[in-house]
């Protein structure tokens, strides 16, 4: 059941308010005629039939705002690999501090409330110095602690710049 | 009035005798159609919600079902409109099945 109380979240919200309480109902009922592996190979093909009519029902009542979060975090994933690969692949230091400024701005306007989370997207830049660079452990700690700095800057002005906006 | 898809027509069928919750209506479809229209829970509620929404079924309160466990379920109940959608629905398939025998696709 914890396992179908996490796939429950992948439906809009206003639809899991509605119904998630009875779904898990029904899921419990049906557990007790079918064997476990059967209950799961159910469960996922319903998912994947009526995730994406649940997703434009919703958008079709509420509009597209219930997507903001997933895409906010799809962004942030994007954001990470892109400035992995510049650091990579480029001497700029200046450059890297302006992308990871920009980037983690641009996710504190998205989701102003999770801007201390989108200041972590940028120490996907130490993570890449560890993994395929050269860089050595007090290096490392030192570029993952600036770079916190910077993303946490980054993010704080956009959701302050959001909220301002808003207002 | 257009075509009713089958999950929605055998939601309808499930509701025309008498109030049902999820799980009653999710067996009967499974029953009376052999098991050639599946719903699972996403599927079950996205059609009810569609219902709902379209007035074709209300929320009939919520109560426990003497013949399973101790829970409280949320039961549902056909409408006037959602009865006259299904009708409208057997007709057309009536219809269709009429022809299919006249032209000798169906013995």
């Amino acid at each position: 059941m914890k396992l179908y109380r996490l796939l429950l979240r992948l439906y809009p919200p206003g639809f899991r308010a509605d119904y998630s309480e009875p779904m898990q109902q029904l899921v419990r009922d049906q557990s007790r005629r079918l064997p476990p592996l059967q209950l799961y190979a159910t469960i996922l093909a319903d998912l994947f039939r009526s995730l994406p009519q649940a997703h434009l029902d919703e958008i079709r009542n509420q509009g597209m705002k219930h997507l903001l979060t997933p895409f906010t975090y799809l962004f942030s994933l994007a954001a990470m690999a892109f400035l992995a690969r510049v650091e990579l692949h480029s001497d700029d230091s200046g450059v890297i501090v302006g992308l990871v400024l920009a980037m983690t701005f641009t996710l504190g306007c998205l989701h102003p409330k999770r801007a201390w989370l989108w200041a972590l997207t940028a120490l996907c830049i130490p993570a890449a110095e560890l993994l395929w660079g050269a860089a050595s452990n007090y290096d490392m700690m030192l570029l993952a602690g600036f770079m916190t700095f910077i993303g946490l800057c980054g993010s704080f002005a956009g959701a302050y710049a959001r909220v301002h906006l808003a207002q | 009035m257009e075509p009713l898809t089958p999950a929605v027509f055998h939601v309808l069928l499930a509701l025309a005798t008498e109030e049902k919750h999820g799980y009653a209506i999710m067996h009967e479809v499974e029953t009376e159609t052999k098991g050639t229209v599946k719903m699972g829970p996403g599927t079950l509620y996205g059609t009810l919600k569609r219902l709902l929404d379209a007035g074709l079924i209300e929320e009939a309160g919520e109560r426990r079902d003497p013949e399973m466990n101790d829970e409280r379920r949320r039961y549902y109940r056909i409408t006037a409109a959602g009865r006259a959608a299904a009708r409208a629905e057997a007709q057309r398939l009536h219809a269709a099945v009429r022809i299919a025998r006249a032209r000798g696709v169906l013995a």
